[in-house]
């Protein structure tokens, strides 16, 4: 008697009911489950979520492994970033790795950023984003000194090309904007690639990168 | 000796006494009302469902009556499944596939959240015993799929 459970459309039936942790379990199972089960587990990437802020942790960090390890998260996103529909990016690695057209992440359908920013360097601070990632920051800004009153979750019109500008100083150094605008630019380039993209979501961290020159192509709250 | 199980939906089942105390519910109603012929109330199974119930005791009625076991550990426990256990549970299975044949969506469902729910905390290996798959993976295609999604761990 046929196995339903090695019946693809009633696998994909149960790949809806189960959340990465489980789906993670699944893909190990057999060619068939791996095959069929992958895009549930990809669909959705939040990088606040489940393992990821251990992993991208060591990028940030002095023990970062260096180029080797690079390569290998590089790897996994340009072997399976075409899965991904729901992103969710609060770590800068993701933006510089995944705007690189070998990626792939070209089926994002909802990309929001929560908080990109590369100065997390001071212990008290990552206290700070990783006690946020636990509870599934709504909105990991929240949790950071200096910024009280931010909003998350704006809406940027697709018209927002055009309307960036590096910052001026603004107490950082002419090396950490040059940073900073590559980061702009390398997500930018990451909307660009994403031609099925129906919501864009960045919140004031952004604001902290760029100058967005004209404040009406932020739209309201969704 | 035989006993009356009645369903949900009013039916009445003639089983053995012997067959029905499979059941520990049944058996402490029966040592509590004592030698009565008085038919036992279920009213939270319904005719379906006992029917199974019931064919799957019958099936069972020799078994030794489980004792719990000493160890705690639910990874000991519940690996293997007899072949008839697993034919029995196909029934589920073959509504599972009738569902998806005849297109019944919210049938359908109900299969999968019940697969889902069959899989969720199992480790790999204990999902392929559970759903009799093989396992096609080389022990380096698995350890490579495990790293290239290891982000999906639960810590």
């Amino acid at each position: 008697m046929a196995n339903p459970v090695m019946m693809p459309e009633v696998l994909h039936a149960i790949g809806g009911h189960l959340d990465p942790p489980n789906l993670l379990a699944c893909v190990q199972v057999c060619n068939l489950w791996h095959q069929t089960l992958l895009p549930a587990l990809w669909h959705t990437i939040d990088d606040r979520k489940y393992a990821w802020p251990t992993i991208l942790r060591l990028y940030d960090s002095e023990d970062s492994l260096g180029e080797q390890d690079e390569a290998w998260l590089r790897g996994i996103f340009s072997k399976h970033g075409h899965l991904i529909r729901h992103f969710t990016i609060t770590w800068k690695i993701l933006i510089d790795i995944t705007n690189d057209s070998n990626c792939c992440c070209n089926n994002v359908q909802v990309l929001s950023t929560f908080d990109v920013s590369e100065n997390i360097t001071e212990e008290e601070e990552w206290e700070e984003r990783w006690l946020s990632n636990q509870i599934m920051g709504q909105a990991a800004t929240k949790y950071r000194p200096g910024n009280p009153t931010a909003q998350v979750g704006r809406t940027l019109s697709p018209q927002f090309e055009g309307m960036l500008a590096p910052l001026k100083a603004n107490g950082r150094t002419p090396d950490q904007q040059k940073r900073d605008w590559e980061t702009v630019q390398r997500f930018w380039m990451l909307v660009r690639q994403n031609p099925s993209l129906k919501s864009l979501r960045v919140d004031e961290g952004f604001n902290r990168l760029c100058d967005i020159k004209d404040p009406q192509v932020i739209d309201t709250a969704i | 000796m035989t006993v009356i199980l009645v369903s949900s939906d009013n039916q009445d089942f003639k089983v053995d006494k012997e067959v029905a105390e499979r059941s520990i519910l049944i058996k402490n109603m029966l040592e509590d009302v004592g030698e009565s012929d008085s038919p036992i109330p279920l009213p939270n199974v319904t005719a379906a469902v006992l029917t199974k119930v019931i064919e799957y005791c019958e099936h069972h009625r020799n078994d030794p009556v489980q004792v719990p076991e000493e160890t705690d550990d639910p990874r000991k426990r519940s690996n293997d499944i007899e072949e008839w256990d697993m034919k029995f549970m196909q029934v589920d299975h073959e509504i599972i596939l009738a569902a998806n044949y005849l297109d019944i969506k919210p049938l359908l469902d109900v299969g999968c959240k019940t697969v889902a729910n069959i899989i969720k905390g199992k480790t790999p290996e204990e999902i392929r015993k559970a759903f009799n798959i093989v396992n096609d993976f080389t022990p380096e295609e698995e350890a490579q799929i495990k790293k290239e999604n290891e982000w999906a761990e639960d810590r």
